[in-house]
């Protein structure tokens, strides 16, 4: 998967490259307007990761330019984050918004969310290891033992489940599994992680759930 | 009123003296010179019934007409001793008889008495030019001892210069003493308008010498007459209000200042004690875990930072819906299921009926008071929240949680921005002190209100008021 970054910003650009290299994306990097919509129209890439702000030629001209052409997913990526300017963005047919600051996790889970779209099978049961989860009889299972769930702990480990090996930010799993769009200073994600894991990994040996200190929680069989 | 634009009440006030001044001095002008007028016309008038009878006393001694025409000295005399006098006897055929200057002629009815002395009703004004006027008297007289002989028609005229001169220098006197006294009254006026008015200049004074650094200054009521009183007054209650919203910023802007210096004091000396030293790897990893919490933190700073000053600007649309409060409030409950058990405390909620709100907005509110409520709810006790309508048509949703009474002091302020009751808790990583001012903000884009007491039973009692809507 080939990811253009478009960024001015040394530091940002620098880490974004990084961040993405590690997780498994060929990353080239633009460091201003014209150089990205040059880069965009020329080479083939699986998603663009583009700033508002740029030096030469602004995003949305960038966006303009390449949505003549291109299909390509854009994701904005901007320190403005007012309804007008995502409204904007959307509009201008960019795919995702994300403002600064945002956590690395949430970009990554974005993007991978961008990349799947259109060719993701929801298949009935998801299977990580020993764990089954079966979506329409709201059952799960692991190594043959039936556990019981709360509506909220199973929709929470279905997510963990579909987005397996992903980490997942304290933000993004309360908008999916609460649908509380905003951060909240408490622990309620920490605290229901925790429940959840005394229910599905504390009985056996192998644990699924992981927590990524400073990132948010992975689901995986870890060897 | 446009007369008025830009005239200062000084002058206002000076031109009405003087405009009441003139209008009540011409008014007694005119009237003193009518009367004037009137008494000189009366006396006049006497004087010319006077002389009429004089002259019937003389015709009455005359046989007839020839005896008049053959010695009319007599007659003139009669004129001539009085200044201005005209006088025309006609024989009954309309001829003249003696004539001493000209005099209109006038028409008199047969019928008049020729003895019974005129009234001052006979008499008649007489226009000689524009500004002369005269008096005409006309009446019959008897020739002849006891009235035997004919009738003649006596005119008497008497234009009177003397009284014409009286009344012209008496007007101009009149009209100096008018103007006079407008001007005299205009001065006098400025002078009371600019006394009377000085307290107003003492306000816009003291108003203007007032700066953001002696907003404890207020204006002195107890000197000013009661109308500006209450201007001052009303004036200092607005000092009052600034006063305390600029004393509230700059409380917030130093609460801001200290709340940011703990995660970014956390930030470097943890970095730097972790520097000094090689360590290990899981060491580092540690401190980055570290630091990024602590950057969490400001980010959701920033976050309800922006967010405030977004509400404080109305730059946030509502996008309103109507919401089941039923299903929002189990919503929530849900969302705080396993943080309500792990802390062994319980969480009611009943609610009835629908509300017209922005459910982001409204969730946000309601739990960050949740939020609030537990961490003041000892173990074993329950958070009640209650929605339901209210009689007026508007909405209304009451958190309840046991705890400990709030000072009144406290009370107000608990919906400031990083205000916190309790002091020993500020700094502390677990709140980050904007969320009752963030539900304060959602209230007011709703039109609402949060009010905070200390209910029966020891309750803390937080109260959401939402106005009817017309949809």
């Amino acid at each position: 998967m080939k990811i253009l970054v478009v960024e001015d910003e040394p530091k940002t650009g620098k880490y974004l490259r990084k961040g993405l290299t590690e997780s498994g994306f060929a990353v080239d990097l633009a460091r201003t307007g014209t150089e990205g919509e040059l880069l965009a129209l020329s080479g083939e890439y699986d998603l663009i990761v583009l700033d508002v702000m740029l030096p030469g030629m602004d995003g949305w001209q960038v966006l303009r330019s390449i949505r003549k052409s291109k299909p390509v997913p854009v994701l904005f990526l901007s320190a403005r984050d007012t309804v007008e300017d995502r409204v904007r963005g959307l509009e201008l047919g960019a795919d995702d918004y994300l403002s600064k600051p945002f956590a690395f996790a949430e970009l990554l889970a974005r993007i991978r969310s961008l990349l799947r779209r259109g060719t993701r099978q929801a298949p009935e049961t998801l299977c990580v290891a020993d764990l089954e989860l079966d979506r329409l009889k709201r059952r799960v299972n692991r190594g043959g033992q039936r556990i019981d769930l709360t509506a909220k702990e199973f929709l929470l480990l279905q997510l963990l489940m579909e987005r397996v090996g992903e980490v997942l930010s304290r933000s993004l799993i309360a908008s999916q599994v609460w649908d509380m769009n905003f951060d909240s200073d408490t622990n309620v994600v920490d605290v229901a992680i925790r429940r959840l894991r005394a229910k599905v990994d504390d009985p056996y040996p192998s644990k699924l759930i992981h927590t990524l200190r400073g990132m948010g929680y992975v689901l995986e069989a870890r060897p | 009123m446009t007369l008025w634009r830009g005239t200062s009440l000084t002058q206002r006030l000076t031109l009405l003296f003087a405009g009441v001044t003139a209008l009540v001095f011409a008014a007694t002008g005119f009237y003193l010179y009518q009367a004037l007028a009137r008494q000189l016309e009366i006396r006049n008038d006497v004087e010319l019934i006077g002389k009429m009878q004089q002259l019937r006393h003389l015709l009455s001694e005359v046989p007839d007409v020839a005896a008049i025409r053959a010695d009319p000295h007599r007659f003139y005399d009669v004129a001539i001793g009085t200044e201005g006098l005209r006088l025309r006897i006609l024989g009954e055929g309309g001829r003249v008889v003696v004539a001493v200057g000209e005099v209109p002629d006038v028409f008199l009815r047969a019928a008049v008495s020729a003895t019974a002395a005129p009234t001052a009703d006979a008499i008649h004004d007489w226009r000689m030019s524009d500004e002369e006027h005269g008096r005409l008297l006309a009446a019959w007289a008897r020739l002849g001892v006891n009235g035997a002989g004919h009738r003649v028609r006596v005119v008497l005229a008497r234009e009177s210069p003397e009284r014409m001169t009286l009344l012209r220098s008496y007007r101009t006197k009149l009209l100096i003493a008018l103007g006079a006294g407008v001007a005299a009254m205009a001065l006098l006026g400025f002078a009371v308008a600019r006394r009377g008015l000085a307290p107003l200049g003492r306000v816009t004074a003291a108003a203007g010498s007032i700066t953001p650094s002696q907003l404890d200054q207020r204006l002195d009521i107890a000197k000013a007459p009661a109308e500006i009183a209450d201007l001052a007054r009303a004036f200092n209650h607005m000092l009052d209000r600034l006063q305390d919203g600029y004393e509230r910023l700059s409380q917030f802007s130093a609460d801001l200042a200290h709340d940011l210096r703990t995660p970014i004091s956390n930030l470097m000396v943890e970095s730097q004690v972790i520097l000094a030293h090689p360590r290990s790897v899981e060491e580092y990893q540690a401190l980055l875990a570290s630091n990024i919490e602590e950057f969490e933190r400001l980010a959701r700073m920033a976050e309800s930072m922006l967010f405030l000053a977004r509400a404080d600007n109305a730059q946030i649309a509502l996008r309103r819906e109507h919401l089941d409060m039923g299903r929002e409030l189990r919503r929530i409950a849900e969302y705080f299921e396993g943080m309500i058990d792990e802390e062994g405390i319980v969480l009611e909620v009943s609610a009835a009926g629908t509300l017209n709100a922005d459910p982001v907005l409204l969730n946000r509110a309601l739990s960050n008071l949740i939020a609030n409520a537990m961490r003041y709810t000892p173990r074993g006790a329950t958070i009640r929240v209650t929605a339901q309508s209210r009689p007026n048509g508007g909405y209304g949703i009451e958190v309840a949680n046991p705890g400990p009474a709030i000072a009144p002091e406290h009370l107000s302020r608990l919906f400031d921005r990083f205000y916190r009751a309790d002091s020993a808790r500020a700094g502390s990583g677990a709140a980050s002190g904007l969320g009752l001012a963030i539900v304060k903000a959602v209230m007011v884009l709703h039109g609402g209100a949060v009010h905070v007491e200390n209910g029966k039973n020891g309750e803390t009692l937080f109260t959401l008021t939402f106005p009817a809507t017309g949809s």
